[in-house]
């Protein structure tokens, strides 16, 4: 028998959206303006998520436009009325103006109330069980929207999703914010800021490892009581919510690769459009996809802006009838989703979903056969897009401010499209290697691959070093194994030059490092075993495992013998995997030990069996839920995202 | 139905008992009884334990130095010691937050955040065996062998909303009390002191008809912009005060007290054995040895500056306590 506190209620709306962070407050606000009834479903007691109750009430890229430009000048006024001032926006400001909106359009918010299931029938979701202290609760709805940003609601409705990075079922990292105030000297106005540092890894979906992540998060927090007196930072508390920057991806009508992204493919059902760049935040980097960590070392791409656009399709989760994911679950790949999460665009992102969702209830139609030119038509009208959004070729991103490329328009479609202007474009880019522009000119040498390279080979002898790691770099990120000897020469100097200055930079012989690998290259194994037996820094250590993982098979009797001695002399390193500092520095530093491990792990797998079964053992009973799932899913030999539901 | 996740949730797992709820009153209640070597699980909706002894920022300072206060208090009050720099750390909420975390599970409990504890499961001779969680990934059952102990503050049972608001700036002494209306509510608001920071809280209270958070939000926000713009035009002293922070958790009171609701769902056996060997917590014989443990039910806890606003009232008609009502 089950007694529940109260009985059963049954709630009914036109649109119920799960989640009320800065993109469900939006996706309700928005459809609750085109007059259906809307119900909110909100795990917090707050409106507006991230930007208030997660202490990160600031904004970081994303694009402008929407009814959010409404909103933030209304939270100006308020904040002006409370005093001090927020990063961007005052949080509480925020909360209260959110609370105010929806309010006035008469949505209907159930505070701390959890989603628990989704009845569905028939690929139409028909209610969900939801729950506050005083029991569940069936809401029903003809279109439901995602805005939970973990997929909640579509995970829950049985929809295809995929979650974590390939190498160990990880998502990015997630942080614990701290709620500051800050005196500021000059002008006097005290701030109410933040300290967005990275905590380590969580698995959000899983509430025990959930947990396990607040409580280390909040034990970084600790030290804030010993530090020196005068510090003008004063913590107060903790942040109501954890900072989650990765939860499941939805897989819809359309899924988003990270080539649509970087190449600024444009799309003919466009509803939305985001801005920022590939922000990772992990420096385990070696456990990446190679594309990404050549991105971010050879390119050095890493604050790189990208614009995009967001077609309809991609809010629509495959094989449901009535559900928009608004929120950063959206079908996107996994290394779009590092950019395609800020609070802008997600804001944007709700209102362009409340709007169809509204559009589709109001005409008694399907989500998949609204009037979509007039959804766009809103919204260009309210803002979300342009008008010239609808008629673009491609976003252009990869254009230069100096040189033969100066001022012109590129759009990576129309070049592609055009054999004279590829040949034209391609012709030019070698001279900006060796320059500041050169990962972008890597960018697009890889893009027209096709065309022929003599010019890069004739740079690969160059007196100028600089021109010659580049051209080499750039052959390299083409698969040309051509640039090997120049790769050798930077591996071997360490070459130390970081581009410019960044909070994500790494040395050059990193980025050489990984073109061996990429390549697959035995060549560099002395110089790799020599980095091995000399230690490096914890960051670095993953790319030269990786590495030796990745010509194993090459590698003859006595060199495998000479790396498995190395490799346990590292092992039996206590400090190795615990001087890793993440994003943002705490100060505090992190524990990837479990993380190198698994890369030894895959060492010893060949190298050494026996010690594999020694490894394995101990992370079998670790106490964290992240660390025993991303070791059961390398026993088990998945090496891939696990797409679920599988059935 | 089933929540279709790909999770391995952990198998379940027993527990002597399980608190639902993390408030002040389940969190000693826990802490005592993960003192006494019992396995023991607090059911947590929000990110942090302490609730409104911690989130709302009442000031509980005395919570950890009163007499009479219990073997797991102390053990708060020493972790809270070690890491305050200066002694009025100690009567910082924040600090309390963190200190009360750490001794829980340094004395062997867990921690579940994020989940709402909404049903209890009994067999048919009317024992506790299992309690119903809610979390992101669906529902999971939290089995105790021994009792459930609910401690929240209960949605329905609540009249009066009290909100603090953090303001820096202010000129000392500020002292402030009155009433404003605001959207056809009267709402009643003071004021404590500064200390020398120019720090305070103003606390805001207002009666509701049913306990609903969207509610009290709906009031909330605006009605601090009102009543900011209003004192200010009032009072000189306060042209320089900024508003920071809403504290986190609104208080409700019942009947003009705290409004804790301790009661426990009861196995047919619930004597409880001394701690294990080794340990010198003094031994809970039965649960109601926990009630004077907790440092809170009596009437030892500092009263909320709000309270004296407050009309006294009668207590809700056909609410069950089955603990102590608290004073």
């Amino acid at each position: 028998m089950i007694s529940s506190l109260s009985p059963g209620r049954v709630l009914e709306a036109d649109v119920v959206v799960v989640g009320l962070g800065p993109a469900g407050s939006l996706a309700a606000l928005a459809a609750a303006r085109q007059g259906v009834r809307v119900i909110g479903i909100e795990k917090d007691f707050a409106l507006g998520g991230t930007g208030t109750r997660g202490g990160v009430h600031s904004y970081y890229y994303g694009a402008h436009g929407g009814m959010q430009e409404e909103i933030d000048a209304r939270v100006k006024d308020v904040e002006n009325i409370l005093g001090a001032r927020g990063g961007s926006f005052h949080p509480e400001a925020k909360r209260a103006v959110l609370t105010d909106l929806l309010s006035e359009e008469g949505v209907r918010v159930l505070f701390s109330c959890i989603l628990c299931e989704a009845e569905v029938k028939d690929g139409t979701i028909r209610s969900l069980v939801v729950c506050d202290q005083g029991g569940p609760m069936v809401v029903r709805g003809r279109v439901f929207i995602d805005s939970s940003g973990d997929g909640d609601l579509a995970a829950a409705a049985g929809a295809l999703h995929s979650f974590g990075r390939g190498f160990d079922g990880a998502s990015h990292s997630y942080s614990f914010v701290p709620r500051n105030i800050l005196q500021r000297v000059k002008g006097g106005r005290w701030e109410v800021s933040f300290d967005n540092y990275d905590a380590g890894w969580v698995d959000p979906r899983d509430p025990w490892d959930f947990s396990r992540a607040v409580i280390e998060g909040r034990q970084q927090m600790q030290d804030y009581f010993s530090e020196e007196p005068g510090r003008t930072v004063e913590v107060i508390g903790t942040s109501s919510q954890l900072g989650v920057r990765e939860g499941r991806h939805v897989v819809g009508d359309h899924v988003m690769s990270f080539s649509d992204f970087l190449e600024g493919r444009s799309y003919p059902d466009v509803i939305c459009t985001a801005s920022s760049h590939y922000d990772n935040h992990t420096r385990d980097l070696a456990n990446e996809p190679l594309f990404c960590q050549m991105w971010l070392t050879a390119l050095a791409m890493y604050r790189k802006g990208v614009d995009c656009q967001i077609p309809y399709r991609s809010i629509l989760a495959k094989g449901l009838n009535n559900l928009l994911v608004a929120c950063r679950a959206l079908s996107v790949d996994r290394e779009v989703s590092m950019a395609v999460r800020m609070q802008r665009d997600m804001q944007k992102l709700g209102e362009a979903a409340g709007t169809a969702a509204a559009l589709a209830v109001k005409a008694g139609v399907s989500l998949r056969e609204i009037d979509l030119p007039r959804l766009q038509e809103m919204l260009v009208g309210s803002g979300v897009i342009q008008r010239s959004d609808l008629s673009t070729d491609g976003v252009p991103t990869y254009n230069f401010t100096r040189g033969p490329l100066e001022g012109q328009r590129l759009v990576c479609a129309r070049v592609l499209a055009d054999a004279e202007e590829r040949r034209r474009v391609r012709k030019l880019l070698p001279q900006y290697l060796g320059t500041p522009d050169e990962g972008k000119a890597m960018f697009w040498l890889r893009l027209l691959r096709e065309e022929p390279r003599d010019d890069l080979l004739a740079l690969l002898s160059s007196p100028d070093y600089r021109q010659r790691r580049s051209a080499a770099f750039a052959l390299a990120f083409m698969g040309d194994v051509s640039a090997e000897p120049v790769l050798m020469e930077c591996l071997r100097k360490r070459d130390p030059e970081c581009p410019p200055p960044d909070i994500k930079t790494y040395p050059r012989w990193v980025a050489a490092l990984i073109f061996f690998r990429a390549l697959a290259l035995p060549s560099a194994f002395e110089e790799a075993l020599q980095i091995l037996r000399e230690g490096t820094d914890d960051r670095y250590l993953s790319f030269v495992l990786a590495y030796f993982c990745e010509i194993l098979d090459a590698l003859d009797s006595g060199q495998r013998e000479r790396l498995l001695e190395a490799v346990k002399t590292m092992q039996g390193e206590p400090r190795v995997g615990r001087q890793y500092l993440g994003q943002g520095g705490s100060g505090k530093k992190l524990d990837i030990r479990w993380n190198i491990d698994l890369w030894t792990a895959r060492l010893y797998r060949e190298l050494s069996p026996a010690d594999l079964e020694e490894l394995s053992l101990r992370y079998a009973a670790d106490p964290r839920p992240f660390v025993r799932a991303a070791w059961k899913r390398f026993l088990s030999g998945v090496a891939a995202p696990v797409l679920s539901p599988t059935n | 139905m089933a929540h279709p996740n790909n999770l391995n949730l952990p198998e379940s797992e027993t527990w002597d008992y399980v608190i639902a709820d993390g408030g002040l009153a389940g969190v000693i209640a826990a802490g005592e009884l993960a003192l006494n070597a019992h396995a023991v699980l607090i059911v947590e909706p929000r990110t942090a334990l302490g609730r409104e002894g911690t989130r709302s920022r009442c000031p509980v300072g005395s919570l950890l130095t009163q007499p009479g206060r219990g073997a797991f208090l102390r053990r708060v009050e020493q972790t809270a010691k070690a890491m305050a720099r200066r002694p009025e750390d100690l009567g910082n909420p924040f600090l309390l937050e963190i200190a009360l975390e750490k001794a829980f599970l340094e004395a062997g409990g867990k921690i579940l955040y994020g989940a709402t504890p909404f049903a209890v499961t009994t067999t048919d001779a009317g024992s506790v065996s299992e309690i119903e969680v809610a979390t992101k990934s669906g529902k999971i059952s939290c089995a105790a062998s021994r009792d459930i102990l609910m401690t929240a503050i209960r949605p329905g049972s609540e009249r009066t909303v009290v909100h603090g608001i953090l303001i820096i700036g202010a000129k000392n002494p500020l002292e402030l009390r009155g009433e404003f209306s605001f959207r056809g509510r009267t709402l009643s608001y003071r004021a404590p002191a500064a200390d020398p920071s120019g720090r305070t809280q103003i606390w805001l209270s207002w009666e509701v008809p049913d306990f609903d958070l969207w509610e009290v939000e709906k009031v909330l926000g605006q009605s601090v912009v009102s009543l900011i713009r209003d004192i200010r035009s009032r009072h000189d002293t306060l042209k320089d005060v900024e508003i920071v922070y809403f504290w986190d958790e609104p208080l409700g009171f019942v009947d003009g007290g705290y409004a804790v609701e301790f009661r426990w769902a009861r196995n047919s056996e619930s004597v409880l054995p001394g701690p294990a060997d080794g340990t010198r917590v003094p031994p809970l014989n039965q649960i109601e040895d926990l009630v004077p443990r907790l440092g809170l039910l009596g009437s030892t806890l500092v009263p909320h500056p709000g309270r004296s606003d407050l009309p006294s009232k009668e207590p809700v008609p056909g609410r069950e306590m089955s603990g102590r009502t608290p004073r």
